[in-house]
């Protein structure tokens, strides 16, 4: 356990110290409010789902700019090999760089608060909604994060795992698309394919129809992608 | 203190790295490691650091079989790959007053005390190596690895990078690798040649007449 937290913090620190996080976050927070505002004033409702539709799109850029260089960079400098030879666990060092960059993201879902409050002033909206919504984007942006460290784990350089994770989560997002799923003639195999797309959860989450089996897929998801990192670190002596 | 390796074997997939290493040592003492590129140098010191574990055979200290991925294991080992890259010696279990005195400790006998509040990025080679090998004596190991330590420092650095391993294995065993046979003949105590995987020379440093004229006919 106290390994995971001096890596956490570790990771976190790193983020506080390089002025390059803050104006990452502060892109972020710029992007969402343009296109989130740009419609919010026409269409004149005191929702909150056009941001989570906004941020679900800048999550699939941003989170694996984050996660590729977690892990490829400490195998790039070859810091892994003193780190490894350290009394450190896989799992440990995993989970410490995992929890380290949740909270980083965590922090960037914090600053997105103005503009929840901002459409809270303005109107009155269902707040039971926005929480549902916003636990959403915490359960998908983590599991954007866990593919993310996976796909880091694969290469040596940061620019590969960058890739791997943009593209695993663009076909993620595909295969939950309405376009996608109406030309599967069978809605059995439709449902089971539209089931483990990320986006449709948080979707279901942030309309309200929030449901344990949701967090159960996001919390499985998560772990598998952990338990993937992991394995994928062991195999360096394979 | 008695550290011996018994019939290691390593296999990448099919490949096999590493045939049949049986290394005996015993007490404080500096060992070289010898061997052209690609012999399985890096590899051996990696298996001993707990970086890789082995494909066959069993790692004894004292006697007693230990496991290179054990956290155990791993506290009583230093490890300073020749890149140098520094990470965390608090993950060596060290309470927070203990990291403080070994800090003090360290950097004086590495000579580096004066430039404790300095950033890492401004000091020279020589100087970063010297951090280097003081981050891997935290937790006071007693089995130091150095990979190639003396790779690409000047001349001076290089004299005083010896005489400081030479200083440390007063109370450690020192494993180092190199490239270098003066060096090797210079701080070594007893020389191990290893070429395609084997060890072909183990023998005390001053029972050795012609290490250069040995080590071509050796891994040629």
């Amino acid at each position: 356990m106290k390994n995971i937290i001096w890596i956490a913090k570790k990771e976190w620190f790193g983020y506080l110290v390089n002025p390059l996080s803050y104006i990452f976050s502060g892109l972020f927070l710029l992007i969402s409010s343009w296109l989130f505002f740009q419609d919010f004033f026409v269409v004149k409702q005191a929702e909150t789902r056009a941001l989570w539709t906004v941020m679900t799109f800048l999550f699939s850029i941003f989170i694996p700019a984050i996660s590729m260089g977690l892990i490829a960079e400490e195998k790039r400098s070859g810091s892994w090999e003193v780190l490894f030879s350290l009394p450190i666990s896989e799992v440990e060092f995993v989970l410490g760089k995992f929890f380290g960059s949740l909270a980083y993201i965590f922090f960037i879902i914090i600053m997105a608060s103005p503009i929840i409050l901002t459409v809270g002033y303005l109107g009155d909206p269902e707040w039971g909604l926005i929480f549902g919504g916003g636990l959403g984007m915490w359960f998908l942006a983590a599991s954007y994060l866990a593919s993310g460290l996976f796909g880091s784990s694969l290469s040596r350089q940061p620019i590969g795992g960058f890739v791997f994770t943009t593209l695993f989560l663009f076909l993620n997002n595909f295969i939950g698309q309405d376009f996608f799923l109406s030309k599967i003639s069978s809605p059995k195999i439709a449902d089971f394919i539209g089931y483990f797309s990320l986006n449709l959860h948080s979707l279901k989450m942030s309309s309200g129809m929030m449901a344990l089996n949701d967090i159960m897929f996001y919390i499985s998801w998560i772990v598998i992608f952990l338990i993937l990192t992991v394995m994928s670190l062991k195999l360096r002596d394979k | 203190m008695k550290f011996n390796l018994i019939k290691i074997n390593k296999f990448f997939g099919e490949k096999q790295v590493l045939r049949d290493i049986n290394i005996k040592l015993d007490g404080n003492r500096v060992v070289g490691l010898l061997g052209p590129n690609g012999a399985g140098k890096t590899t051996l010191m990696r298996i001993i650091c707990g970086f890789y574990g082995t494909s066959e055979g069993a790692i004894l200290i004292n006697n007693r079989k230990v496991n290179s991925k054990d956290k155990k294991y791993k506290q009583m080992i230093g490890y300073l790959p020749e890149n140098n890259p520094l990470y965390g010696y608090k993950l060596k279990g060290l309470t927070n007053s203990e990291i403080s005195r070994q800090i003090r400790k360290w950097s004086v006998e590495c000579g580096i005390g004066e430039y404790l509040d300095q950033k890492i990025e401004i000091l020279s080679k020589g100087y970063r190596q010297r951090v280097g090998l003081a981050a891997s004596l935290m937790g006071n190991p007693k089995i130091l690895i150095l990979d190639e330590p003396t790779s690409g420092l000047d001349p001076k650095q290089i004299i005083e990078v010896r005489k400081l391993i030479k200083k440390l294995a007063k109370e450690k065993l020192v494993l180092l690798s190199t490239h270098i046979l003066p060096e090797a003949r210079a701080i070594c105590d007893r020389l191990l040649i290893i070429s395609r995987g084997s060890i072909v020379l183990d023998k005390e440093t001053t029972k050795i007449r012609s290490l250069e004229k040995k080590f071509i006919d050796l891994t040629s």
